[in-house]
């Protein structure tokens, strides 16, 4: 995966991190083209654990709303922008198309979905699994060594955020 | 760029966005669009609370903030509540787009400024009939 998030010009390399801690600008290691300045030092690039533990936080929220979809017809058709905006970004961190690198798996965190709820109740369940996907993207944009991946974590927290205010307009209107 | 030049287009952008926002305040209807006018107005304040944080900002790092234009360009028919909204999606999307910038050139507290204000522009987004994109003010991740 990191060949490809390099090729992505995501991750920064120890070089880039070292010039934007210095004040040369977070972006100005990776802006130049996204050169694997981290392979040529042979040192790791923190990024990827960071992209790694992303990855696995993005598939366990993927994993819950797809199971509360399937658990209760309502709700499958209001999941879905959620699961299709969920699986656009473990592809761009993934990029398995170009590295081989496996997709995402939920790590299990998400807990036990079996059992009766109300359709108001398992939303509510992934409205605030969202919310928290949404605070962890942006604190992971924050951690970024790279400042270009900074901004494209950054972008799918504003993402989250946009879906989830659109669902509660969806809902208000609902129930105006 | 560095964190100076892209606070310096965010600054840009806002000073557009406060006049633009100026021009719809006075072409939305209070009376027959309601909650048009208030987003606008919402908008309008939000953008000049940024625009006048910026430049303190820069100021603070020793640098001359960038000025407004005397005028910005505002599409000539704006005789309806669809095109106000149409020229307030561009705004929030270009602004969108330079908060996603300094994100990338700012680290730390500048930077969790900066996300947060993408986040905020991407949400009033919805305000003007806009929907959810896939990565807001990154749009070049959507075609991957």
């Amino acid at each position: 995966m990191t060949a490809g998030l390099t090729a992505l010009g995501v991750l920064a390399g120890t070089a880039a991190c070292d010039d934007h801690r210095s004040g040369g600008g977070a972006a100005s290691g990776v802006s130049s083209g996204g050169s694997p300045a981290g392979s040529s030092t042979g040192q790791a690039d923190p990024d990827v654990a960071l992209v790694e533990r992303v990855r696995t936080e993005l598939a366990d929220t993927l994993a819950l709303v797809t199971a509360t979809g399937a658990a209760d017809d309502s709700l499958r058709g209001r999941l879905r922008p959620f699961r299709e905006l969920h699986r656009a970004h473990v592809a761009v961190l993934t990029d398995a198309g170009e590295t081989g690198s496996p997709a995402a798996s939920p790590s299990g965190a998400t807990g036990d979905l079996s059992g009766a709820r109300s359709p108001a109740s398992a939303l509510h369940q992934v409205v605030r699994r969202e919310q928290l996907t949404r605070a962890r993207l942006a604190d992971a944009a924050v951690a970024a060594e790279s400042g270009t991946l900074a901004r494209l974590l950054a972008s799918m927290s504003a993402a989250v955020g946009q879906r989830l205010a659109a669902t509660a307009r969806t809902t208000e209107a609902g129930t105006s | 760029m560095t964190e100076i030049e892209a606070l310096q287009a965010v600054l840009a952008a806002e000073h557009a966005a406060v006049y633009v926002y100026g021009v719809l305040g006075g072409q939305a209807s209070q009376s027959a669009q309601p909650a048009l006018f208030s987003s606008v107005s919402d908008a309008y304040a939000t953008h000049r609370s940024r625009r006048d944080l910026l430049t303190g900002e820069i100021t603070d790092l020793g640098a001359h903030p960038v000025a407004a234009a005397a005028a910005y360009d505002v599409p000539d028919a704006l005789g309806g509540p669809a095109a106000i909204a149409r020229t307030a999606r561009r705004l929030e999307d270009g602004c969108a787009a330079a908060y996603a910038a300094l994100v990338e050139s700012t680290t730390a507290h500048r930077r969790r400024w900066a996300v947060g204000a993408l986040g905020d522009a991407a949400v009033r987004v919805l305000a003007f009939r806009g929907t959810p994109e896939t990565f807001p003010g990154a749009g070049e991740y959507t075609d991957h």
